[in-house]
């Protein structure tokens, strides 16, 4: 629980999105031999499919951030319900009591653990609403955006998810 | 079924969208090499519903350079988003309001004065772009290798 854990997930977006850059212009600057060993017959090919692959790192991003943040708060907020193990009474419920509430803790809805986050002084109110912004738009993408099924809103950027979520991730490592 | 809300934010950003293409068709007027054409998009946003917005292709006579892509109008504090597909990457122009988005109690980009489309950078920098020529130029080579 202390250090922050969205920071590698960030830089993997980052490492593979200039790696797609790279590998780009070496398919236009016709560096053939670097085709070897691979699937790809033609330039063209490699192109459309990096192309559609950076598509899917890209929502694979939200995804891994996401995932990565709800695993963060949830531990954090076990590592909180230990405390009950000293502030119980009878003794003989405490260790249980605690123990089963970090049991549950692992199915509660993301948008009550973050309703619950808004206790926290520090937090800004709004930092948790566009955490559930976020959440909703995770979810769009997790239904394979589908037209059908409307999004309510989208993030600026990959990286603005980030930030927004790193906001409230700084502040529970400083608690 | 589209409010009378939606119906008003989706014309709003079309409105905006179609403005920005008109920018970015004058300042290539000088390069007569370039070839623009617009298609569409289908966008479905629970605010605004189902609806289209116009797509702007600028093409080489070798290559498909860039496509700029509505992706609506409903952004977590912005009023619109439009993707540079570019041969080498994407890049994010955004339409900020009221100073653009707030991170930590602070505006999370410092250029960010009047209302506008920007090219919001998608790095830790946190730089925005306002839409001029000069700026739009240099989004143009991040996102294809095309220096104008």
């Amino acid at each position: 629980m202390n250090s922050n854990p969205l920071i590698p997930v960030l830089a993997a977006y980052q490492v593979s999105t200039d790696c797609f850059k790279v590998a780009k212009r070496a398919v236009k600057q016709q560096q053939n031999q670097l085709f070897a060993d691979s699937n790809w017959l033609t330039q063209q090919n490699a192109h459309q499919n990096i192309d559609k692959t950076a598509a899917e790192v890209s929502d694979l991003f939200v995804f891994s951030l996401w995932a990565t943040f709800e695993r963060f708060v949830i531990s954090y907020l076990q590592t909180k319900a230990v405390g009950l193990q000293q502030t119980v009474a009878p003794v003989s419920l405490a260790n249980p009591l605690s123990e089963y509430v970090q049991k549950e803790m692992e199915y509660w809805s993301p948008k009550d653990i973050l309703d619950l986050l808004k206790n926290i002084q520090s937090i800004d109110k709004n930092a948790i609403g566009k955490a559930k912004q976020i959440l909703e738009y995770r979810n769009w993408i997790a239904h394979g955006k589908d037209m059908k099924k409307s999004s309510s809103v989208k993030a600026m950027t990959p990286v603005y998810t980030y930030q927004t979520l790193n906001e409230i991730v700084n502040i529970l490592l400083s608690n | 079924m589209t409010t009378e809300n939606g119906e008003r934010v989706k014309q709003r950003y079309l409105t905006r969208v179609n403005q920005l293409y008109s920018d970015i068709t004058y300042w290539l007027t000088g390069h007569q090499e370039l070839h623009i054409e617009q298609h569409s998009v289908e966008i479905a946003e629970e605010l605004t519903g189902l609806y289209t917005a116009p797509t702007l292709v600028v093409s080489s006579p070798t290559d498909k350079l860039a496509e700029f892509k509505p992706e609506g109008a409903c952004i977590i504090e912005a009023e619109g988003r439009i993707d540079v597909l570019g041969w080498l990457g994407v890049e994010y122009i955004i339409y900020m309001v009221n100073g653009g988005p707030i991170l930590g109690g602070q505006q999370m980009f410092k250029d960010i004065e009047a209302d506008g489309w920007y090219w919001a950078e998608n790095n830790l920098k946190n730089k925005a772009h306002f839409m001029n020529q000069e700026n739009f130029f240099k989004l143009f080579a991040q996102a294809t290798d095309y220096e104008l």
